[in-house]
């Protein structure tokens, strides 16, 4: 009796089962906030769908697979369970069409960026060698979430199935070699910005290593296969940290983008070896993510017979790039950034990076580390981002205007400023193995007010192949632009088309329609909206932007007399006079009639109250000179900014709000599901019915969890769906269980855009939409419209381009291409996300006109063209307001001026400023935000319940969502007699039991633990 | 000399052991899965907690191990004991 009722054991089992009732109950509490991103950890799903009815002849395939599995009679072979209807895939054709369409993006979007005596393509039969770590250890992707992983093939195979002979026992070295050196990536958590960017390593072997006996010689396996040797060198990037542009570190190869001086020391090995007559060609391969800074190498361009930036394509890199190097295919890429030889020299890296407001007394309350809080970052350079900048200073400098020939500015240059001293080349440049002539520029005012621009294209060459026509304009730079702060670049790309392929002697007159709402101007600082202002105006086609440019100072009769490099052509130049100032036109959005006004004063240093004692300057074209950018100092110590520091911050209030309907049938027809509202438009009352019979809870469910597993509702049989990070690919986990070996890694955005072929880009979407169809997704985490801001963005690979209307055209195509297949596409990141560093919650600063023009315009053609379904939100604060709660970004931009009817999503909750409070939760669903990416609380709205501007914003959020979900493949295979069943997942069910377990242990030992001490005293009593 | 609990030391010893272990694991898994989502690795050293946790586990485990053995030692001195005793 005793043995059994020992107290020290039981004491001891109290105190385990105590603790671990009270790990579970708080480990349920957690998991209740992460429930959407536990449920894709273990790949279930929370909603079950049960088809009740006799469907057999139902069609409830609404977007069908290209490459769904039909019988002899044309009919989908159809499986699932519970009597709802999935489509079957012929995988391996899927990922032989997306492999195609990949390679083809690869081939029209490499750059052929010289080519001396036409050494390349190399001819059949050619001995080569390929040399360099990334010959063996090709970057296929960019880090992070984008990235796709897949078994990688072997560039020795890729090149000797075109019929090249490969020296194998070099490859074998340089593999051999790869193990040891190698580009590396090491991720690094810390705060200090330095080592975060420094996690990128390039580790070319250096040829001293490599000719040593280590190795064995190189050089007579070189020229033993010396009609070619092939040097690729990669750069990467990614999510998470930008790259480094610091000076050489003890622990990094110096500025990351840079030519390192194991590279430097290859090239001109390589290059003795060429003048030793030891190689016949050297032919440099750019597997670069995004643009090199050409500097180091600018020495050896002659000595180099061919270089050509071919990207990060993804699955199919190294089959395009074969393809390209033996002239089976003819690159047709122009680049999306102008590539200079200092990338320092682009006036937005005086302020890239990390910055600590200096002052910042009264923000200790607030927490500083996750909230980045104390960080901030200002555009100062305002519009003149990429080729806006150096275009517009090369024609100052031609028009001897602005000081345009100051010294600042000057990097990779000598004294003065000059064009050719900074830029190697510019926007939009793209060379070919064939030569082009363009001819018959002529321009057509349309009825609808448009431009009608054709240009006819004659392939001159010896190869067929495919060009692109860019038309730029110039916009009037006027007295009232100095005086408001208005700036004009010289050349804006506004329309652009690629020719189909042009055999030899071909040709082809193309047509492009230039859309007059192109013409206008944002004017912050004065009028408030957007304006036409008189003077003249300049439509000009050019092979690129600086073509085009010294085509429209041809049109100003300026020459090479006047300080240009080349003489242009004014015969492509249209000039058109504006004769009065026009500030009602364009005041007004022709998407939704709203009246246009300032959105974004809360974000201009100069124009928001809480920064009212302190001012900066925008770079001007007004002067060069006295507006180049250096780095802000900004202090974060009035009272307002502090206030709206605070990610707790309150809302308006709406006073006509009134308390929406819960649980009510109010629907003539009686009780409705989500399916019997296809077709029904979005204002019908229909929908207010089908809202009304929703549960409060299953609202702020449909808001809280949107983390790969979007909610469902089972009082209007909603189904919910899948979701996946984009946007070059599905990175789904578990892709086995759908039969694929892998996912398919798709080429860089970056590479789509320099393809330059709209209609590649719908393929591509489509081939995309296939592939997230066959692992049982809906929604996908891209594309992403971010800007080229800085070379060193460590998420360049993602997005397009510098500029804003090339990235806006490409990503609405990708994006066409995956909505019209019922993909929810989640366009990202939404918006001032332009770098990785402090991303979650830095304080972003620009002026509007920036904003608009550039920074919003990626967004913009797909939102109103209808293609763009979701958003997502940026992780940073517009000002002082973390994206996901600034009104004037979500609901007055996007929904006011654009008309958008999607949904718009956070991004991942990283800090408090994202999902820290009801508080938080309630403003921003207010603000606009329709779905948490999780991290929020079943609880969260509990104390808005009774709240009537909140709960009616939850309800418009919903109405949103659903909207969405219906029209999407997520409800394939869903009749109006499918029911939807609330699942609780076996992980969920697990925490339950051991909570009831450990809770009832718990209390019996403590029971015994009781029995014991009371037997204990009995016996010491009686003993006594 | 006044007696040592070993028994009841080596008890929440192993009770430390066992929390502190699973806690190490389950962070490991946790962070491994977040960041299995953005193409990065985790370690069991990520952060100070971490740290802390593992370094907890360790020492907790040691101790068990030694009141453990200590308790089987007093034990059996104690039997030795009585029996010359008896």
């Amino acid at each position: 009796m005793n043995k059994v009722f020992k107290r020290s054991v039981w004491t001891l089992l109290t105190v385990f089962f105590a603790l671990f009732f009270a790990i579970m109950l708080t480990a349920s509490a957690i998991a209740a906030q992460y429930t959407s991103w536990i449920d894709s950890f273990f790949g279930v799903s929370r909603y079950r769908l049960v088809e009740t009815g006799n469907v057999d002849e139902v069609d409830s395939q609404y977007f069908k697979s290209d490459f769904a599995v039909k019988d002899e009679s044309g009919n989908l072979v159809l499986n699932g369970e519970s009597g709802v209807k999935k489509q079957t895939y012929d995988l391996d054709a899927m990922r032989k069409n997306s492999l195609q369409v990949a390679e083809r993006v690869g081939e029209e979007g490499s750059v052929l960026m010289w080519n001396h005596d036409n050494a390349l393509p190399l001819n059949e039969g050619d001995k080569i060698s390929a040399l360099g770590v990334s010959s063996q250890n090709w970057l296929f992707h960019g880090t992070g979430s984008g990235e796709v992983s897949f078994e990688q093939p072997s560039f020795t195979d890729a090149l000797t199935s075109r019929r090249l002979e490969v020296n194998p026992q070099i490859a074998k070295t340089m593999k051999l070699a790869s193990i040891g050196y190698g580009r590396s990536w090491q991720q690094y958590n810390g705060e200090d910005y330095r080592k975060t960017c420094i996690n990128y390593n390039v580790g070319e072997v250096p040829w001293n290593v490599l000719n040593s006996t280590v190795y064995g010689s190189m050089e007579s396996g070189i020229t033993e296969y010396g009609d070619a040797v092939i040097y690729p060198v990669s750069r990467s990037g990614g999510e998470g940290s930008d790259t480094n542009m610091f000076e050489k570190t003890n622990t990094s190869d110096g500025k990351y983008l840079q030519f390192t001086t194991d590279e430097l020391s290859f090239i001109e090995k390589l290059i003795e070896l060429k003048k030793d007559g030891k190689i016949k060609k050297i032919v440099l391969l750019l597997n670069t993510a995004t643009f090199m800074p050409l500097g180091d190498i600018a020495k050896y361009r002659d000595d180099i017979d061919a270089c050509l930036w071919v990207g990060v394509g993804g699955a199919a890199s190294l089959e395009y790039v074969s393809d390209l190097l033996v002239g089976n295919a003819n690159p047709s890429g122009h680049f999306t950034d102008t590539w200079i030889y200092d990338a320092m020299s682009a006036p937005a890296n005086e302020n890239f990076g990390d910055f600590t407001f200096t002052e910042h007394p009264d923000l200790g309350k607030l927490d500083f580390y996750k909230n980045k809080v104390n960080k901030y970052i200002v555009y100062q350079e305002g519009i003149y981002v990429g080729y806006r900048y150096y275009e517009t200073r090369y024609e100052d400098l031609v028009l001897k205007a602005g000081n345009a020939d100051s010294q600042k500015g000057v990097k990779a240059g000598e004294g003065k400023w000059s064009y050719a001293g900074e830029v190697a080349y510019p926007f939009g440049y793209g060379g070919s193995y064939t030569t082009f002539a363009h001819s018959d520029f002529k321009v057509e005012r349309r009825k609808d007010g448009d431009y009608e621009v054709s240009v006819t294209v004659k392939n001159t060459g010896a190869r067929a192949g495919k060009d692109v026509v860019q038309i730029y304009l110039q916009k009037s730079y006027t007295e009232y632009d100095r005086a408001n702060g208005i700036e004009k670049a010289a050349v804006e790309l506004v329309g652009f088309a690629k020719t189909k392929e042009l055999g030899v002697g071909a040709s082809e007159t193309v047509k492009i329609v230039i859309d007059d709402y192109e013409f206008k101007s944002y004017d912050s600082n004065g009028k408030g909206t957007y304006i036409l202002e008189k003077g003249d105006y300049y439509l000009a086609a050019g092979t690129d932007a600086h073509d085009a440019l010294n085509n429209i100072l041809a049109a100003k009769g300026k020459t090479k007399a006047d300080g240009m490099d080349a003489d242009g052509n004014k015969n492509f130049v249209y000039a058109i006079n504006v004769n009065k100032d026009d500030f009602e036109t364009y005041s007004v959005s022709p998407f939704t009639k709203e009246q246009i006004k300032n959105l974004f004063d809360d974000v201009d240093v100069n124009r928001y109250e809480g920064t009212k004692d302190q001012k900066i300057t925008y770079l001007s074209r007004s002067d060069w000179d006295k507006t180049y950018p250096s780095t802000v100092s900004l202090k974060a110590t009035n009272e307002k900014m502090i206030a709206d520091l605070d990610p707790n911050g309150t809302f308006e209030e709406d006073p006509n709000a009134k308390m929406p309907s819960y649980e009510t049938v109010s629907a003539e027809y009686g009780k409705l599901t989500l399916i019997q509202l296809k077709g029904v438009p979005y204002n019908d009352p229909l929908w207010e019915a089908l809202l009304d019979q929703m549960t409060f809870q299953e609202q702020v469910n449909m808001l809280r969890l949107g983390a790969r597993n979007m909610a469902g509702a089972t009082s209007i049989a909603a189904p919910g769906y899948k979701a996946d990070d984009g946007p070059c690919g599905m990175h789904a986990d578990k892709v086995q269980t759908y039969g694929l070996a892998n996912n398919m890694a798709f080429p860089s955005n970056t590479l789509v855009g320099a393809s330059y072929n709209r209609e590649l880009a719908v393929e591509l979407g489509e081939a995309f939409a296939m592939e997230i169809m066959a692992v049982e997704r809906v929604q996908t985490y891209g594309t992403a419209v971010n800007i080229h801001r800085s070379a060193y963005s460590g998420r360049n690979w993602e997005y397009y381009s510098e500029d804003g209307f090339l990235t806006g055209e490409m990503g609405t195509e990708v994006n066409r291409g995956l909505s019209q297949n019922g993909i929810i596409l989640c366009t990202k990141h939404f918006a001032l996300n332009d770098q990785e560093v402090n991303r979650a919650g830095v304080t972003v600063w620009a002026n509007e006109q920036s904003i608009r023009e550039l920074y919003v315009k990626g967004f913009e053609k797909g939102v109103t063209e209808g293609v763009t379904n979701c958003i997502m939100s940026s992780f940073n604060r517009i000002g002082c307001t973390w994206a996901g709660r600034h009104k004037g970004l979500l609901t007055d931009l996007l929904r006011g001026e654009w008309g958008f009817t999607g949904f718009t999503e956070t991004d991942s909750p990283q800090g408090p400023h994202m999902s820290g409070t009801g508080a938080l939760i309630a403003s921003g669903v207010v603000a606009g935000t329709d779905v948490w990416m999780g991290s929020v609380g079943a609880n969260a709205l509990d104390d808005y319940k009774d709240n009537a501007t909140v709960c009616q914003a939850l309800r418009q959020a919903t109405h949103r969502n659903l909207s969405i979900m219906l029209g999407s493949a997520a409800m394939n295979g869903i009749t109006s007699s499918t029911t939807t069943e609330y699942v609780v997942p076996g992980w969920e069910k697990a925490i339950i039991a051991l909570e009831i377990v450990s809770g009832i242990l718990a209390f019996a030992c403590l029971a015994m633990v009781a029995t014991s001490w009371v037997l204990w005293y009995r016996n010491n009593r009686a003993n006594a | 000399m006044k007696k040592i609990p070993w028994g009841i030391m080596a008890g929440a010893c192993a009770i430390a052991a066992f929390f502190t272990v699973v806690a190490t694991i389950a962070l490991y898994v946790i962070f491994g899965g977040i960041a299995a989502m953005t193409n990065a690795t985790a370690s069991l050293f990520d952060e100070w907690y971490q740290v802390l946790l593992f370094v907890a586990a360790v020492i907790s485990v040691l101790g068990l191990i030694g009141t453990t053995v200590m308790y089987f030692v007093t034990a059996k001195s104690k039997k030795e004991k009585g029996e010359k005793e008896a």
